[in-house]
């Protein structure tokens, strides 16, 4: 099936980068629930409901925590709820604060969303842009971190029955500094590998599988034109000293559905894959 | 179930110290009279000038408010019942003698640009030190003002270090 | 067309007494599979080094190497890096990449050529061997087999004229090599590439090759036509290393074609066919020291189980070897046994506690930088084992440095002093050569003796039925067939050693080299 993850990843990190800059810059509880509903939605649909829904709880606490951590911080707006000492806690303060929490939540929802679209294929490919050596190191270095981890378990396991005398911290740095030597020694032979096969030569490329299709280029110039109308159509809020939402004028409500629709994007792009391939499915 | 515990803890022993009141008990308490008394003024004079839209159009916040006060109170405390007993909003940071105001009737620093802010000055002067460590002489005459250029709109020159 | 000709050459590492290579001559025409064997030290790596400038070590060389008629040295970077490949033995370590296609393309990167194209040679290779299920996965997915592969693979799609291998299957299981060698066999066969492969486990590539040079002491012993040499080296030691059907060639003095593979070693062996019957040693039953009853285990929650039901009775002072093919769980089995890891259903009753395991790869026991220091670790008076595991005069050096047979028998010695009743092994012979896997067998044999038990997980048919007493075969999470060595290898279809195969029909129970010539000698005698 035809997910959103397949895009480009220039497609794909543009689109996480526009959403997630907008919703910070232009701090706006329409936005940040916008944002919020999207980044939510999107990761229902792209990782293990139960776990995304487990996550929301934590996620709700830390939006609740911000929301009553800024009154005590920020005494300003006009409708004093109550006072402590002689700070007054207001109810914009408040309004501010769930609308901070939202922009936050969102943001760290979209980074969850991004770790899991975004894997280390499409930073290698992002790298090899940069530079193909850059890559090459990155690549290695996600080869190679697991497999010390690795050694570093068995090597850990097999100096067990040694130790009775010495102390765990002992066992582990002792081990630690094999594992090291170890990867030492097969650094040669790595070594080895790469001159073998000319990495001493001058002009490096980097490979990628890939391809940036018709598709790609439709989906980002909707990302940026989508972007581009809402950056200029944005809708001001004010919070202090009494809130008042924007006027519902038309630029206020271009702007809202062109963020809105970003925002939406990956969820929908997901979900109407899954009904075209049941909808193909059936048709067979 | 532990972290929690202590999260709760470190919240109570927060607020301990702390007298929670309503808007109406906190603005109706009315001060203890006294007979040495100071006049506050404040007054966003160059504020009303920067927002050209008319977002402020009153200077005076507050005029020549008389305030008694007791032996060792401060600026700070005077401007405190000032504000409290004209219901006017503000915001401040710090306790002890390095309290510094932010803002008043939600006119807050850098509100009009990087150099804007509240200053006074007590008897025409302007101290160096943070408006606690001011004691109250009797008559004291404290303005407050707003300015939008480090104080040179205000007439308090700033001379650096 | 001449690949490599080599003349007079020789060469000495720097600060070295001895020269590593002397006077070598040779020549290896275009499309040539060249066998080079020798002992350890025989200057095989070296060797195979001097063709391969990027990997030529630093010392005082003399004599001249020609690369398709042109001096090596005059060689381009660029051509150095693409005409000649160079696979090495340890299939993890020369892998670059974190994915197989970035694997592939890495040679082509080097070469600075675009994306198109590096896309279209990496998926002819990778579809060629086998390897388009595996093209996104991770290298660090793959079996050892799959992984060695992989680097041939990559070498390939750089398009080489010749391609160099120093013992490509050292560390892979029986069928993961052969595997290899068959992939290596339709390079050859399919694309004329030019083959130098050096090995040391002899019964599957020698009749690959057609032509073989026999290395001793950095000079050259001997080189020709793989039957020719096999006669030649009768009476050497590393005669041990040739297929069983040359040994026994050799054996019976016969003369003609020295026969290399298991069909024409029966056609030789069905004269000699007799009655005469191996007798092995049946152990005693009546201690057992560790019983598994119907162990179930998986993984993931979610996973597949890798145990279904497992039994296992192992009794005290046998030496038992745990045969399957890769992921069937033997090393699962020896972790649960070992109490690594904990089975869902079933019951381990272990009758001694004193278990020590050798990890797959025994450099794990080893912490400290020198061999005496980690021996000492254990026990202060370790002087009489490390005598007895011959290695004193190697205390001095670090773990790291020793040969694959030192280090085993050093991992053995360390095991040792902390007084165990069974030792488990796991993948003991792997990497090791023929003689010192051997003088493990021997060492463990001898161990068994004095009363340990031994529980060795191992691919190896030949170690298995040369010194197990029993033998398992796992399948299907469960032990299938069970029996002594002699009966397990005679009966058994597929998984049965070179010498089985051979003498199969012929004699009974004869399932080495040693039994085959022990019938041979008796039927002599009728």
């Amino acid at each position: 099936m035809n997910t959103f993850r397949n895009l480009h990843p220039v497609t794909l990190l543009c689109c996480f980068l526009y959403i997630t800059v907008f919703s910070v810059f232009n701090f706006n509880p329409i936005y940040s629930g916008l944002s919020l509903c999207g980044a939510f939605l999107f990761a229902l649909v792209i990782q293990d409901k139960k776990a995304v829904l487990r996550s929301f709880i934590g996620y709700f606490i830390l939006l609740i925590l911000i929301a009553v951590t800024n009154p005590l911080f920020s005494h300003n707006g006009a409708t004093a709820l109550f006072f402590i000492n002689d700070n007054r806690i207001t109810l914009e303060a408040f309004i501010y604060g769930v609308t901070l929490g939202m922009a936050v939540v969102s943001v760290l929802y979209w980074f969850r969303c991004f770790n899991e679209v975004f894997d280390s294929e499409k930073y290698l490919y992002v790298f090899g842009r940069v530079s193909p050596k850059l890559a090459l190191v990155f690549s290695m270095t996600l080869r190679f971190v697991p497999e010390l981890i690795g050694s570093f378990k068995s090597v850990n396991a097999s100096q067990k029955r040694f130790d009775k005398s010495r102390g765990r911290l002992r066992r582990y740095l002792s081990s630690f500094s094999a594992v090291i030597g170890q990867s030492l020694e097969d650094a040669v032979i790595t070594s080895d590998s790469m001159n073998a096969r000319g990495f001493n030569l001058k002009k490096r490329t980097s490979f990628s599988r890939f391809r940036f299709t018709f598709y790609d280029a439709v989906y980002l110039t909707v990302f940026t034109v989508l972007t581009a109308v809402a950056a200029f159509n944005t809708a001001s809020f004010e919070y202090y000293p009494t809130f008042c939402p924007p006027e519902l004028d038309l630029r206020t409500v271009i702007g809202i559905i062109s963020f809105g629709a970003l925002a939406f994007i990956p969820f929908v792009y997901e979900i109407s894959e899954e009904i075209r391939w049941k909808l193909s499915l059936s048709k067979i | 179930m532990k972290k929690l515990s202590a999260l709760i803890l470190i919240i109570v022993l927060l607020f301990a110290g702390c007298s929670v009141k309503s808007a109406e008990d906190y603005y109706g308490e009315t001060q203890k009279p006294s007979d040495k008394k100071v006049t506050v003024s404040v007054n966003c004079r160059t504020a009303v000038e920067y927002l050209k839209d008319g977002e402020r159009v009153n200077p005076d916040i507050l005029k020549d408010y008389e305030v008694g006060f007791k032996n060792g109170e401060t600026v700070f405390d005077a401007l405190k019942t000032a504000l409290k007993e004209n219901r006017i909003q503000f915001d401040y940071n710090g306790s002890g003698d390095s309290v510094y105001i932010r803002g008043i009737d939600y006119l807050y620093e850098f509100d009009c640009g990087d150099t804007s802010g509240w200053e006074f000055s007590v008897n025409g002067k302007f101290p160096s030190v943070g408006c606690s460590a001011v004691k109250l002489n009797d008559g004291d005459k404290i303005s407050w003002l707003y300015t939008c250029d480090l104080g040179a709109d205000i007439g308090n020159k700033y001379k650096g270090n | 067309m001449e690949t490599f000709s080599v003349k007079n050459l020789s060469f000495k590492f720097n600060n070295a007494a001895s020269r590593a290579l002397s006077d070598i001559n040779l020549s290896v025409s275009s499309g040539e599979f060249l066998l080079v064997i020798g002992e350890s030290g025989s200057g095989k790596t070296t060797l195979l080094r001097m063709f391969k400038n990027e990997l030529r070590p630093k010392g005082e060389l003399s004599g001249e190497i020609l690369f398709l008629q042109k001096n090596i040295d005059e060689l381009s970077d660029n051509d150095s890096a693409a005409k000649i490949g160079y696979i090495a033995q340890n299939p993890d370590a020369q892998i670059v990449s974190d994915r197989v296609y970035g694997e592939l393309a890495f040679g082509l990167e080097s070469l600075g050529l675009d994306n198109k194209v590096i896309r279209a040679r990496v998926s002819e290779f990778a579809s060629y061997f086998g390897l388009s299920g595996d093209f996104r996965k991770k290298t660090a997915s793959l079996s050892g087999g799959q992984k060695q592969l992989l680097n041939l693979a990559a070498v390939m799609a750089m398009e080489p004229e010749v391609i160099i291998l120093d013992e490509p299957t050292s560390q892979l299981d029986p069928i993961s090599a052969s595997e290899f060698l068959d992939a290596l066999r339709r390079v050859n066969e399919d694309f004329g590439k030019t083959m130098i492969i050096a090995e040391h486990h002899l019964s599957e590539v020698f009749k690959l090759a057609d032509k073989v040079l026999c290395l001793e002491n950095g000079g050259v012993k001997a080189c020709g036509k793989p039957s020719e040499l096999a006669a030649f080296l009768k009476g050497e030691r590393i005669e041990q290393t040739l297929p069983v059907s040359a040994r026994i060639f050799n054996h019976l003095g016969l003369d003609g074609g020295c026969p290399l593979s298991v069909k024409e070693g029966r056609a030789m062996l069905g004269e000699y066919k007799n009655n005469h019957q191996i007798s092995y040693k049946e152990i005693k039953t009546d201690k057992k020291i560790i019983d598994c009853r119907d162990l179930w285990f998986r993984y993931d929650k979610n996973g597949s189980d890798i145990l279904k039901g497992c039994d296992l009775s192992v009794y005290q002072g046998e030496f038992y070897a745990l045969l399957g093919e890769n992921g069937c769980g033997k090393s699962t089995l020896l972790n649960l046994i070992n109490g690594s890891v904990k089975q869902y259903r079933g019951k381990i009753r272990r009758f001694s506690d004193r278990l020590a395991c050798l990890p797959q790869n025994p450099r794990n026991l080893f912490v400290k930088d020198k061999l005496g220091e980690d021996l000492e670790m254990v026990n202060n008076s370790y002087k009489e084992l490390s005598d007895k595991f011959n290695l004193s005069h190697l205390l001095d050096r670090h773990p790291y440095d020793l040969s694959g047979g030192e280090l085993q028998r050093a991992a053995l010695c360390k095991l040792m002093l902390t007084k165990p009743e069974v030792l488990l092994l796991d993948e003991a012979t792997k990497g090791l050569d023929s003689f010192a896997k051997n003088e493990l067998g021997a060492f463990l044999r001898a161990l068994t003796n004095e009363g340990l038990t031994v529980l060795c997980v191992t691919h190896d048919l030949d170690f298995a039925a040369e010194f197990a007493d029993r033998c398992g075969l796992l399948f299907d999470g469960g032990i299938t067939v069970e029996n002594y060595s002699n009966p397990f290898f005679s009966s058994n279809a597929f998984y049965i050693t070179q010498s089985a195969k051979i003498s199969r029909g012929i004699f009974t129970n004869a399932v080495t080299y040693d039994d085959i010539i022990k019938c041979l000698d008796a039927g002599d005698g009728v």
